[in-house]
């Protein structure tokens, strides 16, 4: 029997609303398929959080633990996947996409020797080939790849597969992995975060995005307090973050985050392709914008057309007050 | 014959277009309001070195043909009437009188520095009472021993009010009329010149419009540029090419007027559909694009000739006068085609109209072309 | 003390031109094509370095004839020299075929680092970089905002866009380093740059120049096919509501309570 081994990624620990989208859908090829299904992880302290992917359906969960898994330079991450895959020997690798895993997977691709398909939204196995669905041209296009390679690695999208719901009677065995820490060339400076308490753009149910038409820092402020209106996250567009109105981190688009919330809501934000390539799937989008025929329009469930600067305060006390009544 | 630019010159627009996208753009509308002198993206024009396209490079310029100088030119109106029309009188206007008439020593003490970009340059032909009829100016130049002594003034003088380098023509035998002209260089620092700012202009606001005074000017005979007498050739030579650069200029201002048309009766709807499916706009818009490539193909061929050295004087007159009428044309509809949009500064198209019109009229008016063109044809 | 920097380059389809697809392939009679903008943003990082410490820049740029005008835009710029890996063998090569050619090319050379972007825009797979590292044995960080070199140090500083924010990372020569075109604002090439760019050397390099037979590169040579191209999936558009603020927000608060239901 031949098995998909699904990489989690994890924060501080904690596995990513992403792994759980894509543990999902390998346990649906899987058992379409008659695969096994197993998961590797690598993290500081990730053992118990590692036991979750049990409750997906993995049947094995492979652990590297060591404090060199605390960032995400890559010769570890290739190192230790690489020593996992080749124990397991998959015919199938699937990952979530973050910066961090992006930054490995090369590495990784290329030291197993597995054909690699970067930011895949859907996956058809059909015996030996593995087709795969995926974005072009700056989302402008889509287009279906196929493998028949022995080792397939594929990189999937957020937001393509829906999470299933956990199910607690599911365990897996977890195996420790002990990876030699390999030499490691690059050296980690120092992070410039920016410090918030905001639920993170990958996890957050709701989604506030602030586009040109929010001009400045103020209306940046703005829309952060609508975002605090829903417990949700701020994003901005390319063309806040190219100002430097909003930071690099929030920006979401093609070449940015790609998001896919409960509830999306883009304020001032036109809706060029390079950005709904970044929230396109979110399960419902709120657009508010004066200019009634901007393309954002085209693909919100609901379009406000008026002044953003009067309607936001307006839904901040609207939200508020529905949320204290709710308790 | 192989109508497509070649690979150089397809490198050259593309650089323009991405200039002119990215510095002039973002400024146009300004330009227009404030009416200030755009020093800023002169000075990027100039390290771009579009200052001095077909100027060869022994002389500070970028050693080009004239075909990828309408290519700049061009890329420059799309956005930004003022702009286009100071580069182009740097280049065609200013540079073009030293080129056929300049010593040697002059081209390296005049020229050099206008083709660099690093001073700017302006043409001194034009006076209250002669505009087409120049050969009855009246500023006058008279010998004084080793010296020439200068009276009289100018009017219409795009760029004056920030040129350094003044190229003027002066009578200096009334009764000869236009073979009773010579024409002279200076520095804006000669005693006597003064410049004065034109305002209230309909269009190219930004472009240093304005009149010359000549009191007591007194420069070297080392300034004169070319022979006695013999100015009036250098003159007509000189806005033989000036035209090509017009022509240019008006294609760029059309093309700017023909794509945001384009771009808006796509957007607008009414009657439940865009307006570009109402035949009578999609007519426009196809009339727009015809014009527009015609204009520029008799551009390029004007520039062309030039560029192989062949008696192109008719050619640019054609191109002045097709190109002319095309952007008075196609901004009139563009206005058209925008409806009430097309009358509030909110939208571009209405600063292309104010702009593109003064192509039909200086540098030769249309009327003047039309003679121009009627004589090769008839005798 | 000056840089010895290869930046990889890829000509591609101008994306923010509109493009057809007929029948599962994309139409490319008519297209404009461009230096990859990843690669834009490499070359133009590569020259500020130049300015900095001096550098010897050499372009590498797989693709058929007419990708020659990617290089010509890159010498424009300002690169030094540039090199053509031109052979109808290379065809169809995807991320894995790429990156062999690529390294066959490299195995003999001597540099400080090589920049490729981060991705091509038009098929955006990100993977031909790291994989062109691992055969050459160099360490690599992908996604760079931000690029210092050290030369005396014989290192780069990268600073990358993490998931939390910038990372400063600290790489040792040789390495490569990927680019988001986030990092600068590319510079135009002057009249100049474009008239030196003819003179500047362009060295055309076929198959049988790398040691190679076409069984390692083109389709042949790569182990993902693309298979056929699509277009993408279209979002409907919903309701669009104008009026009074007021009468706004209450109708978006019904309907996301009570139809959506996401809050």
């Amino acid at each position: 029997m031949s098995t998909i081994l699904v990489i989690a990624d994890q924060k501080n620990n904690r596995i990513k609303k992403s792994t759980l989208e894509v543990i999902s859908e390998g346990a649906r090829l899987a058992e379409k398929h008659g695969m096994q299904l197993v998961a590797a992880i690598a993290g500081t302290n990730i053992k118990e959080e590692a036991k979750s992917l049990g409750n997906y359906g993995a049947s094995k969960v492979y652990v590297a633990e060591h404090d060199i898994y605390g960032q995400y330079i890559n010769p570890p991450f290739i190192a230790a996947f690489a020593q996992i895959i080749d124990e397991v020997k998959p015919k199938l690798v699937l990952a979530p996409t973050s910066e961090g895993v992006k930054d490995f997977l090369p590495g990784l691709v290329a030291k197993t020797g597995a054909a690699g398909i970067m930011d895949c939204s859907e996956v058809m196995i059909e015996g030996d080939t593995v087709k795969v669905n995926r974005p072009l041209m700056a989302a402008k296009a889509k287009s279906t790849v196929q493998s028949s390679a022995d080792l397939i690695l594929l990189s999937i999208r957020s937001g393509s597969f829906d999470r299933s719901e956990p199910d607690e009677s599911k365990t897996a065995e977890l195996v420790s992995v002990d990876v030699a820490v390999p030499d490691i060339k690059q050296v980690f400076k120092e992070l410039l975060a920016m410090a918030s308490d905001r639920v993170s753009l990958d996890e957050a149910s709701v989604v506030v995005t602030a586009g040109r038409g929010v001009k400045d820092a103020e209306g940046v402020a703005l829309i952060e307090k609508l975002a605090d209106a829903f417990g949700g996250a701020v994003g901005a567009t390319r063309a806040l973050t190219e100002q430097g109105i909003a930071p690099a981190t929030l920006q979401i688009g093609q070449t940015g985050k790609v998001v896919t919330p409960e509830l999306y809501i883009a304020c001032g934000v036109s809706g060029a392709v390079q950005h709904t390539a970044g929230m396109a799937n979110s399960k419902v989008i709120v657009a508010i914008n004066k200019d009634a025929e901007a393309p954002i329009f085209n693909i919100a469930d609901y379009g406000l057309v008026g002044d953003l600067f009067v309607i936001v305060p307006k839904l901040i006390e609207a939200v508020t007050e529905y949320r204290s009544q709710q308790g | 014959m192989h109508l497509q630019l070649n690979e150089d010159q397809k490198m050259i627009q593309e650089s323009a277009r991405d200039f002119a996208a990215k510095f002039v753009a973002p400024k146009a509308k300004e330009l227009d309001e404030t009416q200030e002198f755009p020093t800023e993206l002169v000075g990027q024009a100039a390290e771009m070195g579009f200052m001095g396209v077909a100027v060869p490079e022994q002389y500070g310029g970028s050693g080009l043909d004239y075909v990828s100088y309408c290519c700049v030119i061009e890329e420059v109106a799309r956005y930004c009437g003022s702009t286009s029309v100071i580069l182009s009188v740097n280049n065609s206007l200013a540079c073009e009188p030293l080129m056929i008439a300049g010593t040697e020593e002059q081209k390296k003490e005049w020229l050099t520095p206008l083709a660099s970009g690093k001073k700017l340059g302006c043409f001194g032909l034009t006076e209250p009472n002669s505009g087409s009829d120049c050969g009855s100016m009246k500023t006058h130049a008279v010998r004084k021993g080793n010296d020439w002594v200068i009276n009289g003034a100018k009017i219409w003088i795009t760029c004056g009010t920030n040129s350094d380098t003044f190229i003027v023509f002066t009578s200096t035998d009334a009764a000869a009329g236009n073979r009773g002209i010579t024409a002279f260089v200076m520095d804006r620092s000669t005693p006597g010149l003064s410049v004065l700012p034109m305002h209230g202009k309909m269009g190219i606001r930004a472009s240093g419009l304005s009149e010359l005074v000549f009191e007591e000017v007194v420069i070297p005979d080392s300034q004169r540029l070319g022979e006695e007498n013999k100015g009036f050739k250098i003159a007509m030579n000189t806005l033989n090419s000036g035209r090509i650069g017009i022509a240019a200029q008006a294609v760029g201002i059309s093309r700017g007027a023909f794509e945001e048309s384009a771009k808006y009766v796509q957007q607008r709807v009414q009657f439940g559909k865009p307006i570009s499916r109402q035949q009578s706009v999609a007519n426009h818009i196809a009339d727009m694009a015809v014009q527009i490539d015609a204009a520029r193909l008799l551009t390029w061929k004007a520039a062309s000739m030039k560029d192989h050295g062949q008696n192109y004087s008719t050619l640019s007159a054609m191109a002045k006068m097709k190109a002319g009428e095309c952007v008075s044309w196609v901004t009139n509809k563009a206005v058209q085609v925008h409806g009430g949009y097309g009358y509030i500064k909110e939208y571009d198209v209405e600063r292309f109209f104010r702009d593109g019109r003064i192509c039909e009229i200086y540098e030769g008016t249309t009327e003047i072309q039309k003679l121009v063109v009627s004589r090769a044809v008839l005798g | 003390m000056s840089l010895r920097i290869y930046i990889c380059c890829k000509q591609v389809p101008d994306v923010a031109m509109p493009f057809q697809i007929k029948e599962g392939r994309l139409v490319t009679d008519g297209l404009n094509y461009i230096l990859n903008a990843y690669d834009a943003s490499s070359v133009e990082e590569a020259l500020v370095l130049k300015e900095q410490h001096g550098a010897h820049i050499t372009l590498v740029l797989i693709g058929p004839d007419k990708a020659k005008e990617a290089l010509r835009k890159g010498l424009a710029m300002g690169a030094d020299d540039a090199v053509h890996l031109n052979d109808s063998a290379f065809d169809g090569s995807d991320s894995h075929a790429a990156a062999r050619a690529l390294a066959k090319f490299f195995a003999d050379k001597e540099f400080d680092f090589i920049l490729t972007g981060k991705q091509s825009q038009d098929m955006d797979m990100g993977l031909t970089g790291g994989i062109l590292a691992h055969h050459l044995d160099l360490p690599y960080v992908t996604n760079a905002v931000g690029l210092e070199a050290d030369p005396s140090a014989k290192k780069v500083t990268v600073k990358r866009q993490g998931d939390d924010g910038q990372e400063m990372i600290d790489v040792p020569f040789p390495c490569l380093v990927t680019c988001s075109n986030d990092m600068n604002d590319p510079r135009i090439p002057s009249l100049k740059g474009i008239m030196s760019s003819k003179k500047k050397p362009l060295e055309l390099i076929a198959l049988g120049d790398l040691g190679m037979d076409a069984s390692e590169v083109g389709s042949s040579g790569s182990p993902t096919s693309l298979v056929s191209w699509a277009e993408p999936d279209q979002r409907q558009p919903g309701q669009k509501f104008e009026g009074d603020a007021d009468e706004l927000v209450n109708t978006l608060m019904d309907k996301l309570t009570n139809d959506a239901k996401v809050i």
